[in-house]
């Protein structure tokens, strides 16, 4: 069909007539840049979340008390109430699909943390040993807490990445150390480097974690927790599960059944889910906008495409009249359309790539964005549509040229 | 060579024009023939259909012995390609091809390969003393050149017959006199029948035999 001799007339058409090709082919250039690199930004927030979210268990609840809206069984609205380590007990053994417990409690202490002659400011968190369970913290030093820290009340603490950059030296193991942390000394045992999708007391990297019966102790809290974390299994119906933990809360704490405010929750499912659809919205929109930018390009190549035809009726005219058959012109528009846009189409993929591997390359310390680049199969897919469109592009012009008589050019004098 | 039978032609536009009324016209086997007539005398629209892009009414045209009447379009490109060659006022050579192309380029159409077929328009070329600017593009030569790199596009084909429309018209009249003794050459040498559209008398002076054309008859 195209053969070499005449992909060099083709050639030969396009490349001697600069201007006209480049104008004819920017169109479809700049949709497939555009879809590129529009593809590509959405992929990079799209793996950034994700690679922040991932750590968690997607199947973790977490329950937080406030005062009471209803009044019920003889008790005011607006009472305060609290949950403790029976809560967590009454979770564990009456409902089969949870996992792990873990109750959690918030400290914003008015005296600094300090170790030898450094100091800083952290919030300090006390949580159980199945917490990491629920909510993964990568250790960079040393260990979690175990059963025994629990039970016996250690005096020890786990530290965020950010605490052991500012209270120690660079790079320095600081497992064994002793911090002064609100008047306190607890012995370091891990180092813990958390992402940043959710963050419960403040910046999780700022955070200096101890076991949560210490904390009950060092600051009175009897029994009490300020927050329950829970994890279900694998398999569990995460919304069943955060309901069925929910109505034996306010059976125990005498919450009114209708009271829709007075326990806080939310699981990481609905994130997921909520991040899922966001991402979905983006990709259609991405594929719209981009899809709609193509085919603008290919209306534009067509266009142009016509208009030069209208203006190569002589060059046409003379080609009929010494001897090219219909079939030949016919050939020559399309090979030219098909051509140009397959050209145009690479040089947007490969600027578009060159753009996102660019913008990979500065954006190093970004959370929110990793890895923006398009898929093969991505990349494929467009090549295969721009291949078509140019083909597509190339129809109306070209049964346009075919009726273009030889006499035609004689007359346009 | 070419034999044409009470042909008539009329334009249907707004108000028909019958143009051609009843042509009988016989021209030889090498012959070199000038048609002459005043302008709306009908003589292009003749020669168009002896070259086969325009089609007629009535009558009867025969070349090289073919009944050329209501051919297709691939029919009519062929015979264009294979018998006849084209000269035009304004020489009609595609602007984004080299000389060499252009003469080149009838060959392509009979899917003759790139070497052979630029190897034959070079020694064309040769032959008419136009070899140093094969590689020039039209718009760097002068109306002469232009109208001779055409007429070599013309003969690539070893044609039976050749058609100049008016192929001194954009010439100067020393250039002029040296396409049509060119002409006149290649008639001479090649046995290559030769018509051609003109009202210089010049041109006319050269020619074995003049036709005139009057209001779409021949004027015995």
């Amino acid at each position: 069909m195209l053969d070499l001799d005449s992909f060099k007339e083709v050639w030969q058409a396009i490349t001697r007539n600069k201007t006209r090709s480049v104008l004819t082919a920017f169109g479809v250039f700049w949709g497939i840049f555009m879809y590129v690199v529009m593809t590509g930004l959405g992929n990079g927030f799209e793996n950034g979340l994700m690679r922040m979210v991932d750590q968690i268990s997607p199947n973790a609840v977490f329950f937080f008390p406030n005062a009471t809206s209803v009044e019920y069984k003889g008790f005011n609205s607006g009472r305060f109430w609290s949950m403790n380590n029976d809560d967590m007990h009454m979770v564990k053994e009456n409902i089969p699909a949870v996992e792990y417990v873990s109750g959690m409690m918030f400290m914003y202490p008015s005296n600094p943390t300090t170790y030898k002659e450094r100091s800083g400011e952290y919030s300090i968190n006390g949580i159980d040993n199945y917490y990491q369970e629920i909510n993964p913290m990568p250790l960079l030093f040393g260990r979690f807490f175990n059963d025994f820290d629990m039970l016996e009340q250690r005096k020890m603490c786990i530290i965020g990445v950010t605490v052991w950059q500012t209270l120690f030296e660079n790079g320095m193991d600081p497992v064994g150390e002793r911090l002064n942390v609100d008047g306190v000394f607890y012995t370091v045992v891990g180092v813990v480097n958390p992402g940043d999708a959710i963050n419960l007391g403040g910046d999780a990297k700022e955070a200096i974690y101890i076991p949560s019966s210490t904390f009950q102790q060092v600051y009175n809290y009897g029994k009490n927790i300020d927050a329950l974390m829970v994890a279900a299994y694998d398999k569990a119906d995460i919304n069943q599960v955060e309901n069925e933990i929910k109505e034996l809360l306010k059976n125990k704490h005498f919450i009114a059944p209708e009271d829709n405010i007075a326990i806080s929750h939310f699981n990481v499912q609905q994130i997921f889910l909520m991040f899922n659809y966001l991402f979905l919205g983006l990709n259609i929109l991405i594929w719209i906008v981009g899809m709609g930018t193509m085919l603008a390009g290919v209306v534009g190549v067509s266009n142009i495409m016509l208009v030069t035809i209208k203006e190569r009726t002589q060059e046409i005219g003379i080609k009929r009249a010494i001897g090219a058959k219909p079939r030949a012109i016919l050939m020559q528009v399309m090979s030219e359309s098909t051509v140009l846009t397959f050209i145009a189409g690479f040089f947007g993929l490969f600027f578009g790539v060159l753009i996102l591997t660019i913008v990979d390359k500065l954006v190093t310390d970004a959370e929110m964005f990793y890895n923006p680049y398009i898929s093969f199969n991505m990349a494929v897919l467009a090549a295969v549509i721009i291949l078509l469109s140019g083909a597509v592009a190339g129809i109306i012009p070209a049964r346009n040229a075919v009726r273009i008589k030889a006499i035609d050019a004689l007359r346009d004098e | 060579m070419l034999t044409i039978n009470n042909l008539h032609k009329t334009y249907f536009g707004a108000s028909p024009l019958h143009v051609l009324k009843g042509i009988n016209l016989h021209i030889k086997e090498g012959e070199m023939v000038v048609i002459m007539g005043s302008s709306g005398s009908g003589k292009s629209t003749l020669l168009n259909i002896i070259g086969i892009l325009d089609n007629y009414d009535e009558g009867e045209y025969y070349l090289n012995n073919l009944l050329v009447k209501d051919l297709s379009e691939n029919k009519s490109s062929e015979y264009r390609n294979r018998y006849i060659g084209f000269v035009f006022q304004n020489f009609n050579l595609i602007s984004y091809k080299t000389a060499l192309e252009n003469v080149a380029l009838p060959l392509y159409y009979q899917n003759i390969s790139r070497k052979k077929r630029t190897a034959k328009a070079m020694e064309l070329l040769e032959r008419l003393g136009l070899a140093d600017w094969s590689g020039h593009f039209p718009n760097e030569m002068s109306g002469g050149q232009k109208q001779r790199i055409a007429l070599a596009r013309a003969l690539i084909t070893n044609p039976k017959l050749i058609l100049a429309d008016e192929p001194t018209g954009a010439l100067d009249s020393k250039t002029s006199e040296e396409v049509i003794d060119l002409l006149k050459d290649i008639n001479r040498e090649t046995g290559t029948t030769l018509v051609i559209v003109t009202h210089e008398q010049m041109v006319a002076e050269k020619a074995e035999r003049i036709i005139r054309i009057v209001d779409g008859v021949i004027e015995q």
